[in-house]
This record gives C-alpha cells, structure tokens and sequence, in this order.
C-alpha cells in the first residue's frame, strides 16, 4: 500500500451524524435508552446534538467558557431526557436547556468581573487609535458580542447563525411568537451600537 | 409610514416575516429614505459577519470529558463494561504513547508532588511526541528510546510469551506485504506492553503496540474521532502530523501508530483479528 500523504486521512474518516437522517421510532428508542443510561445511545444522541448545541454555547458564553458549560449541559440534558416527550422536537427541546445553561452560567460569573473586563476592553481599544484598523471584522464582532446580554447573543445566533424562524425561536426560549421581532431588533441595535463603537463599517 | 415604523419592523423585514403587503409598504419608504436604507444594510451585514465569523467546531474530545463525569457520577469503576473499554480505555490503553500520557496525568494529580514528579512529568511528554514524530520514518530510534526508559528488551515470539502471558498477535499474522522487522516487549508505567516495528513495501514503517491489561487512561486534549472500520469500533488520533488509531481485538488492546489511511487500518485489524 502507497501512503497516500496529500490526503487527509482524518477528515474522510469523520461522518457528521445528522437528527434529519434518524427516523423517529429510531430517535426514540435511543432517547429511551438514553435516559436509562445505556451509553451507546447517549453516545448517539450526543452526536446528534453536540455540534448545533456547541455553536450556540460557544456564541452565549465565549470560546474560553464553552467545553465547561457544554460539559454541564450534556451531564443535565441525560438527567432530563427521561422527561421528554417528544411533543416539540428534540433539537428545540436541547436548545432550550442549554440556552438556559448558558444563561445560568453567566448570572454566576461575578457581575464586577464582567464589568471590569468591559472597561478594560474600551482602554484598549480607545488607547490605539491604529488598533481598529489591524484587528479582523471577527474579532471585532467577537468583542461586540461581549457588550450584548447572554439572551441577545443567543437569539441573534439562532437567527443569522442557524436560520430558525420566529416560531422556532419562540418555541426554544418559551416567547410569544409576536416578541421575537422585536427581541431581534433590540438585539441587532446594541450589537451594531457595538460594532460601530469599535470602528465596524458595513460592507 | 414613517421611519419609527420601518425601525419597528426592520428584523422581521430582513428575516422574512413580513407579510406581503407591509413588505411592500417596506420597500416603498425604505427607497426614498436614506437612513432607513442604509440601517437596512448594516443590519443585513451583521447577520453576514456573524455567518462568515462563525468558527468549525469539534466536538469528539469533548465526549471522553463527558463520559468521564457520567461514570464518576455513576461511581461506577473503571472499566467494568464493553462499552467503556471499547470507547475509552480499550484504545487508551494500548499505545505506548497514550500510556505515557496517563503516566503524566496520573503524577499531575496523585500524592506524587515530590521533586522529580515535574521533571518526569515533563520528560515523558516529550517521549509521547517523540514517538509519534519518528515512528514512520525513524521507528527504530522511537523504540530505542522507550527501551532505554522502560526497561525494554527485543524478544522472540516465544519470548514475548512468557514475558507477557499471551502471544502478540502481530506475531501470528500481519496484513500481506508488510514485514515484522521486530518487537521489543517494554514494562510501562501502567503495564507491560508490546512494540512492533512493521515495514511496508515502499520501506516506511508503523509500530504496533499490543497489551493485555485494562488500565483506565488520561487522553489528554487530542483530537480524537471514532469510526467504524471492517465492524470494528477505531479511535483515531492525530498528533504531530501522524495518525495513531487504536481498537480492540477480543482480550487485546491494540494501537498502530504511523497509519496512512482508513484502508490500511482495515487490512490490520483484519490481520489482527483473534
């Protein structure tokens, strides 16, 4: 056998497991299994969830925060799955408690710590006046982000990121359908206040 | 119209949850008003800086960290059921290299804190890279220097036998044109293990490492994926550039590092299979 160097060996090898490609009498059974421990089938469920779920947390509470919070989440995702129904769907079920997670979380962190950052992230900023123009449109946005609440984050990833509509997002974080718009658009205000405050100019 | 109705229904404009005729009211003020165009536009472009700044995730390690809080939740112990060895322990357990990293874990959080504890430590780090650095092209002075630190010594396959209580099975049968160039049995920290230097035709090499003992195992933060290959459940790490994939052959552990492709893995645990 030649070795096959330019290729990526890893990469072919890895199948993205996707909730659409489950029928439901399968999703049940290892939501069942699951709940009672079996660990195939948390194994299962986890990779069907675990990619969407880590965007989300990831975009709430920061890159640095995401595998400790993700790691509660799961641990409480298999202590309630014994209570799901399956009368909304899996994923928005997930979501739900993981945005809650998220949410638990940020209330925990010290209130002046999270103040003290922000002030040091404006010193920064206002102090080189070259900064803004050597940092990337990314990064910008990642330290926008931070100067938003963990509810805006989370409802502008499940818009612009995951593309729900306003139902769904309604059905994940427990909202009338009729305050999802006007949620986004308080949510899109402040990041964009944001933004420009950091030098971002629309392309 | 005006423009505090545009700023109202700006987001449900942009995400499409206008009805027909308010889009069309949209539309209409929205060009013959600059400011409520252009703030149009930039709130269209956030939602395509977030899309294009959206980072890939990874998301295999992190199920070995929760596995882990399950079964200390659990308290049940390690390695009392197929499928946490056949997860997580069972590749673990085999390489050499990932022993050596439960080596370091372990001195990281036992009562050892001493003064050669962090030398050790940091020592057998770089062991663990070495081996995956040099086993393809350099296997020879990889397992020289696991022999120099663990007491290794190259054996026959009667040998090995009795110095292992069972035969390696890469002395029963490897995959068609590769060639056995050696084994070298090595006393590890967590248990005695085999190394087995395997050459392939166009003259690269692989070590297979083989043991017996089910030894509960740190992995450390190494991207790992899990497949299916030929029926039999892999682990795949990479590191250094190498591919090092382990899997479990009835009572064996087994770990080939050096692997070229998902092809080559198949035709050894074929090979390997008890």
């Amino acid at each position: 056998m030649q070795p096959s160097e330019s290729s990526n060996p890893l990469k072919s090898m890895t199948e993205t497991a996707s909730i659409e490609n489950v029928s439901i009498d399968e999703l049940k059974n290892w939501v069942r299994k699951a709940a009672d421990g079996n660990r195939e089938c948390q194994k299962r469920v986890y990779e069907l969830l675990a990619s969407k779920i880590y965007r989300v947390v990831r975009k709430i509470v920061g890159a640095s925060s995401a595998d400790d919070v993700m790691q509660d989440f799961v641990i409480h995702l298999f202590e309630k799955l014994g209570q799901f129904r399956f009368e909304s769907s899996l994923e928005t079920w997930a979501h739900r408690l993981a945005i809650n997670k998220c949410l638990q979380y940020l209330r925990k962190i010290n209130r002046e710590e999270q103040r003290a950052r922000k002030i040091a992230l404006a010193i920064e900023m206002e102090s080189d006046p070259n900064n803004q123009n050597r940092i990337e449109d990314a990064e910008v946005l990642q330290l926008a982000m931070e100067q938003i609440s963990g509810e805006q984050r989370a409802i502008l990833h499940m818009k612009e990121v995951e593309g729900l509509g306003y139902e769904a997002i309604a059905s994940v974080l427990g909202i009338p359908k009729g305050t999802v718009g006007s949620r986004l658009n308080t949510a899109r205000k402040e990041l964009r206040a944001s933004l420009v405050h950091l030098g971002w100019e629309a392309k | 119209m005006n423009c505090e109705w545009i700023d109202e229904n700006l987001s449900a404009y942009i995400d499409n949850e206008l009805g027909a005729q308010e889009r069309i009211k949209f539309e209409s003020h929205r060009d013959q008003c600059d400011s409520c165009c252009a703030l149009t536009a930039e709130y269209q472009a956030i939602g395509r800086l977030m899309r294009q700044s959206e980072a890939g995730v990874d998301t295999s390690s992190l199920w070995e960290r929760v596995e882990r809080r399950l079964d200390d939740d659990r308290g049940t112990p390690i390695s009392t059921t197929w499928q946490r060895r056949n997860w997580t322990y069972a590749l673990l357990a085999t390489a050499a290299s990932v022993a050596i990293v439960w080596f370091v874990a372990r001195y990281s959080t036992s009562e050892h804190n001493h003064g050669d504890a962090s030398h050790e430590h940091a020592t057998l780090a770089v062991d663990f890279q070495e081996v995956l650095r040099t086993a393809k092209l350099e296997p020879k002075a990889a397992i020289a220097k696991l022999v120099t630190k663990y007491q290794g010594k190259e054996l026959d396959a009667k040998e090995a036998a009795g110095y292992l209580g069972y035969e390696p099975a890469v002395f029963k049968s490897v995959p068609k044109d590769v060639s056995l160039v050696s084994t070298h049995v090595l006393n590890m920290p967590c248990c005695k293990c085999s190394a087995s230097i395997c050459e392939r035709p166009n003259g690269t090499s692989l070590i297979v490492f083989e043991h017996k003992d089910e030894q509960p195992v740190w992995f450390g933060e190494l991207p790992s994926i899990e497949t299916q290959c030929n029926g039999t459940t892999c682990k795949i790490v990479e590191a250094a550039g190498q591919l090092a994939v382990s899997w479990k052959s009835n009572d064996r552990q087994l770990t080939m590092v050096g692997a070229n492709d998902i092809a080559e893995v198949g035709s050894w645990i074929e090979a390997m299979r008890l």
